[in-house]
């Protein structure tokens, strides 16, 4: 029961992404009863099209349009990053949302409260999490224990430490028309089965039942346009069939990822508006952060066989923590993440060759490997910029990641990070622990972030752009820190907040 | 738009190879591509000559060595790699020069010489485009191959045989006590 809408409908609410923010955000405005025209930039994959096989998948879903600077990794696809993720759902803590209060004034990092306490996000949170799932929250049963949770936290108890399954928004019990896990293994491939929640599966099909939602993927949105006044009036994007086209809208809801979200709005700049549109703080495309990360493997005598199953099946809480004693702020979770054996072989030591290398990959079957999830701080040349240079098949310009390097407080917070999980290991007699730098991000944040005062970022509370009145930031990029918390959960969790917002306000003629 | 690429329907139930069942969600006509490399073993190169495949085998196998698996696993490698040389004339003249370098570092012939001349001869081209090449390309070539995935323990595609949900997701017990 799509609907569909005519170019020049002024009524329609353009939210462009259809990953966690504007999939979410797309269908919590329908449910409203309000139209919505979704753009989305990549293919729509069907189940037939999910693979088991990790670099065919990689294919399939990876953002390869080209941009400069550092490498990360974001989804090109209808669900977008929900593809990718690997279910875990965690609540930002009271002191994250402040870090400015919290941590004092920081040299090289560029910190700001949120305009949002946890106590308003709270009930969104209970939303996001009853939406989505999440086992081990609002009664939902926790997963079986996986072979990976059973070895890392046999590790963890003899020296002192606890993991727990979860929490993860991979249905451990039929519900929402969904199946419970199955334990396929290649969460971050693509669901097969689909208990794991992505927008492709859940969001997307609720709005189309709706009959007020339109999804139009393959669309490239290339400008925001506007009146003389300021206030938005469309989008152009190029069409599945690459003609160009002008969708006119009441309100645009930007949710592209943190990289193309400050892009779009830096194409968008115009006599009006110079520097980029919503820009008049100069904060568009700064503070960009992804996570501080890094991979501990280890092997051990007897098989563990971490494929089977839930790939990021529990995470450890106690370092999750502002504790300065430990010579950083902010905190870490650690998170058990095992990959298949491409991936591994392609990543257990970058770039090294040789019986080391080779000799690890032969205990594949023997191996765990946990993940580092620690807060980055947010850094004001942390940025997204246009690169001139270079033009992508769109003719534009295409988005530069300044190569930052981290900041000191990261650095510490890694360290101690991979302390606890060598002395984790080794409690645990595993024979080789092997560390390794960060993969590509994938956890992108920041870049257009919320704020209380217009000069010091680019939204209020509820992503509204202090500049424009009927323009919003629906994704990750709001994010006015990272806090120790993969993102998916927060930005579901917004982008409801962000529907009643939009909805009272449309109501209020406001907007 | 939407409505006839993803239908949403409830619980479809696929036959999995083993008999044991999936459930699944979501379904459509689609038309699922390949994107990933086809590994065909082809009994014939087509850029590289023999001498030059046996040298690039050596190499693969420097590389990355795994003493209980065969040179069948290797000649994968060598056959991908030839395939793209095939397909980039630049890539072709880098690597038959690089190969050429390899055999002048190991004294003349890489083949006929000792694993550590081997080695020795490789170290002095790490860093260069042809060993970057060759590296990547072994890495990828190699462990991207299902025939090698199982002399691992890795299982590969399992919704087909239901997940591990009953084949052993939780099988590990010495983790007790």
């Amino acid at each position: 029961m799509a609907a569909k809408y005519e170019l020049n409908d002024e009524s329609v609410i353009v939210v462009v992404g259809s990953g966690a923010g504007g999939g979410t955000l797309a269908n919590e405005l329908c449910q409203k009863g309000h139209k919505v025209v979704c753009l989305e930039a990549g293919n729509h994959l069907t189940w037939q099209d999910i693979v088991n096989d990790e670099f065919e998948m990689y294919g399939k879903l990876t953002w390869q349009d080209p941009r400069t600077g550092q490498p990360i990794w974001i989804v090109k696809a209808v669900g977008g990053s929900t593809l990718h993720w690997a279910g875990l759902s965690i609540r930002f803590k009271e002191y994250e949302l402040k870090t400015r209060t919290t941590y004092g004034s920081v040299a090289g990092a560029n910190l700001l409260d949120w305009p949002i306490s946890l106590k308003e996000l709270e009930p969104y949170y209970d939303k996001a999490e009853t939406k989505m799932g999440v086992t081990g929250t609002q009664g939902f049963p926790r997963q079986p224990e996986t072979n990976a949770f059973k070895v890392v936290q046999y590790c963890a108890r003899k020296a002192g430490y606890s993991f727990e399954m979860g929490p993860s928004a991979i249905n451990s019990v039929a519900r929402d028309g969904r199946p419970a896990c199955q334990m396929i293994g290649f969460c971050t491939s693509g669901c097969k089965s689909g208990a794991k929640w992505s927008t492709l599966y859940t969001e997307i099909p609720k709005a189309d039942a709706t009959g007020k939602f339109e999804l139009r993927p393959n669309s490239m949105a290339l400008q925001i346009q506007h009146d003389r006044q300021g206030k938005v009036t469309g989008v152009l994007y190029v069409d599945k069939s690459g003609t160009q086209q002008v969708q006119k809208a009441r309100i645009v809801c930007v949710a592209g990822n943190s990289i193309e979200s400050p892009r779009l709005l830096l194409n968008s700049a115009s006599s009006l508006f110079k520097d980029g549109m919503a820009n008049s703080s100069g904060q568009v495309g700064r503070n960009y952060m992804r996570h501080a990360t890094q991979h501990v493997y280890a092997t051990f005598e007897q098989p563990v066989n971490a494929h089977r199953g839930i790939h990021a099946p529990g995470i450890m809480r106690s370092e999750a923590r502002h504790d300065p004693s430990r010579g950083f702020g902010g905190g870490y979770h650690l998170e058990i993440f095992d990959v298949g054996l491409p991936f591994t072989a392609l990543s257990v030591v970058p770039g090294a060759w040789g019986r080391k290398v080779s000799s690890l990959i032969e205990q594949y079957d023997h191996m765990v490997a946990v993940w580092t999830c620690g807060e980055d701080l947010p850094q004001a040349e942390a940025r997204v910029t246009l690169d001139n240079s270079i033009k992508d098949q769109y003719g534009l310009p295409v988005p530069n990641i300044a190569p930052v390097t981290d900041h000191p407080n990261d650095v510490e917070l890694l360290k101690h990070a991979r302390k606890t999980l060598e002395t984790i290991y080794r409690a645990g007699k595993a024979k080789d622990i092997v560390w390794r730098a960060p993969f590509p991000n994938s956890h992108n944040m920041g870049t257009l972030r919320m704020s209380a005062r217009p000069g010091d970022g680019v939204c209020n509370a509820w992503g509204q752009t202090h500049d424009i009145k009927n323009l919003f930031i629906s994704d990750g990029s709001q994010f006015t820190s990272s806090g120790a918390c993969n993102p998916t959960l927060t930005i579901v969790a917004l982008a409801i907040r962000q529907a009643d917002y939009v909805h009272e306000q449309m109501g209020a003629g406001a907007i | 738009m939407s409505g006839n690429q993803l239908t949403r329907r409830t619980f479809i139930k696929t036959a999995g190879a083993t008999g044991v069942s999936v459930y699944v969600l979501w379904s459509g006509p689609g038309t699922g591509s390949w994107f990933g490399p086809r590994m065909v073993l082809a009994a014939n190169l087509g850029v590289l000559n023999a001498t030059e495949g046996k040298e690039t085998l050596a190499m693969a196998r420097q590389l990355f060595p795994h003493d209980k698996l065969g040179d069948e696993f290797y000649w994968v490698v060598v056959e991908s790699i030839d395939r793209d040389m095939a397909g980039s004339p630049e890539l072709a003249s880098r690597l038959r020069d690089g190969l050429a370098q390899l055999n002048k570092a190991a004294g003349g012939d890489f083949t006929a010489v000792t694993a550590e001349v081997q080695l020795e001869a490789m170290k002095k081209l790490e860093g260069t485009p042809f060993f970057s090449d060759m590296l990547n390309k072994t890495q990828f070539y190699f462990y991207n191959n299902k025939a090698v995935w199982s002399k691992f323990g890795y299982e590969g595609s399992s919704w087909e045989k239901g997940g591990y949900i009953n084949r052993g997701f939780n099988d590990v017990e010495w983790t007790q006590g």
